[in-house]
């Protein structure tokens, strides 16, 4: 490697940036002692600032450009941005790996000196361009978001490995931290004295409200999320909250300061003989302090949230409420959590600002019975699933098995993607032939876009050949038809999504490079289900 | 002459972009600060970021 370390681009929000620094580790564990600088946002600076996997971070100073947009004063804003960029263009990095899914990581990504990128970069005569196999993936996931069989950890790390690797850095996978080892069911075992992962996060420091709180000895719940339909109604927190209290639990109630009114609300519904067993610690504590309460307690129970991933990051166990998003993307990373999925049910309701209505029917009752007696539910609703994660050490990846220790559906789907995104192109068996015999979309685009590449007669294209308007026309039209019927399939997103991104100014070699990336896509269609091919284009 | 403001600079860059032509540094700056400073946060989901 010429360049010094890797830059992680991904400023907020914080749950991605703590799912950012869980893939850091596993990178770090496969090539140990390689230095990693982190960018990140000032919002989420605590999580990233002094964490021992980060040798330096940059910050984006949002607020401040923002503050100066608005008074518009054009030379300070000029001054922040050419400052913040002249910091990162200091060093020559191994690898850049821009995480971030939105437009200004794209243009950040542009002005970094690195051997080798990966993720969004905007770069001349081109439209953004995502770079590196499992971005493109990563960025097809919306189109296929309920049936995604990645964790998003595993995304970024595999990206990143896979780019390291022609670099010299070992191809290890890392294995994640994980909670005790334990009996699925119930609460575990307050003594974690061995298996933990290692520390990702910046020192933890016990806030003053918890200084009662006897490490170990209290469930902690977060009733909050930033999203409604992520959040089990406020009712079934305090039946939970009644239930577990009733047991003997001392309970925390965490949260942020705008989510105190739940918190108070939940606290002030539960019967008198619950109540001073329920500890209010909403708004009370700053992040680090948060992330304490997290790590010291026995239990972490949250839906889908920030608390979730930090309880995880410190490898307390969790009882995570999954509803409208997929656990298999974004669940608690580490082995040994379990996960109630309420969803997304057969009407696929993926909405996260409205009440979920597969949340609202997982009953207290049905979690309580798993916190006092290991019970895991069913029958409360037809597609209520009980989950816990787990590791595959040959995949280097995470699953989610069932209580019969069966993995989820998606995850056979997920190893054949895997497999086939990361093989080379000649070691993917060809498409079935059949298709030859009545040509569909994909033989049709095939031929146009051999077309254009090689000439109609395998001719060389002179330098500046651009093809006429008839050209256009028909490969336009054959990359409608093609996307009308590959529509929300992963596979073909991220090849429009590499398409996309192919530079323009020299048409030949456009078409070339686009003609490969299709060639790669059908090949891992095949890969994934010659049936489904056949039944297609035969 | 005044120098154009960032806002005309991002707006030029969008243009571009659109047309995908390449920018100049100072239109790339404009446009990230634009992104940066209005919290644009849009995800791409349909590649929007066209």
């Amino acid at each position: 490697m010429k360049g010094d370390g890797i830059l992680v681009l991904l400023p907020h929000n914080p749950g991605d940036v703590i799912m950012a620094l869980q893939a850091v580790r596993r990178v770090v564990a496969a090539a140990p002692g390689i230095p990693v600088d982190y960018v990140v946002s000032s919002e989420s600076l605590g999580l990233v600032q002094c964490s021992p996997l980060i040798r330096k971070v940059f910050v984006l100073p949002g607020r401040e450009l923002r503050a100066a947009w608005e008074a518009g004063a054009d030379a300070e804003v000029r001054g922040a941005i050419e400052t913040f960029l002249d910091a990162l263009n200091a060093t020559r990095y191994a690898l850049a790996a821009n995480l971030y899914q939105e437009r200004a990581g794209g243009l950040i990504q542009g002005c970094v000196d690195a051997d080798a990128k990966i993720g969004l970069e905007f770069r001349d005569g081109a439209h953004f361009q995502v770079r590196g196999r499992w971005m493109e993936h990563l960025f097809a996931v919306p189109a296929d978001r309920s049936r995604n069989p990645f964790h998003v950890v595993d995304i970024y790390a595999r990206a990143m490995l896979a780019a390291l690797a022609p670099l010299g850095a070992s191809a290890a996978s890392g294995t994640p931290g994980a909670p005790d080892a334990r009996d699925a069911g119930s609460v575990p075992p307050r003594d974690r004295s061995s298996g933990r992962p290692s520390d990702i996060l910046p020192p933890r420091s016990r806030p003053e409200a918890a200084r009662d709180l006897e490490p170990g000895g209290y469930l902690a719940f977060h009733p909050g999320s930033a999203w409604p339909g992520k959040r089990w109604p406020e009712a079934h927190w305090s039946g939970l909250a009644a239930r577990c209290a009733r047991a003997g639990f001392r309970i925390v109630l965490t949260g942020a300061a705008e989510e105190r009114g739940l918190a108070d609300r939940i606290a002030a519904s539960l019967p008198a003989d619950c109540r001073a067993q329920v500890e209010n610690l909403a708004g009370a504590a700053t992040l680090p302090g948060t992330a304490w309460v997290l790590e010291h307690a026995r239990l972490v129970v949250s839906g889908d949230t920030v608390a979730m991933h930090l309880a995880a990051a410190t490898g307390t166990p969790v009882l995570a409420l999954f509803g409208p998003s997929n656990p298999v993307e974004t669940g608690p990373y580490g082995a040994g959590h379990v996960i109630f999925h309420a969803g997304p049910g057969p009407a696929a309701d993926l909405a996260l600002d409205r009440e979920h209505p597969g949340l609202a029917g997982l009953g207290p009752e049905a979690v309580a019975g798993w916190i006092l007696e290991g019970e895991l539910p069913s029958g409360h609703s037809r597609w209520e699933t009980a989950w816990e994660t787990a590791w595959d050490e040959r995949e280097g990846a995470q699953l989610l098995v069932d209580r019969r220790r069966s993995p989820h559906p998606y995850w056979v789907r997920g190893l054949e993607l895997a497999h086939a995104i990361d093989r080379p192109l000649d070691g993917i068996r060809p498409g079935p032939a059949a298709a030859a015999s009545r040509p569909g979309p994909r033989e049709t685009l095939h031929r146009i876009l051999a077309e254009g590449a090689d000439g109609a007669n395998g001719v060389d294209r002179p330098a500046g050949w651009a093809p006429d308007a008839g050209f256009l026309a028909r490969l336009a039209a054959a990359e409608r038809e093609l996307e009308a019927e590959t529509r929300n399939d992963v596979v073909w997103e991220a090849y429009r999504i590499a398409a996309n991104g192919l530079p323009l100014r020299d048409f030949a070699r456009h078409l070339s490079e686009r003609k490969a990336r299709f060639e790669r896509a059908r090949s891992e269609e095949a890969v994934l289900s010659d049936r489904r091919y056949a039944a297609r284009e035969g | 002459m005044e120098p154009p403001t960032l806002e005309a600079l991002a707006r030029a860059a969008e243009e571009k972009l659109a047309k995908s032509q390449p920018l100049s540094r100072e239109e790339r700056t404009a446009l990230l600060v634009r992104l940066l400073a209005t919290q644009e946060t849009r995800r791409d989901r349909k590649y929007g970021l066209r």
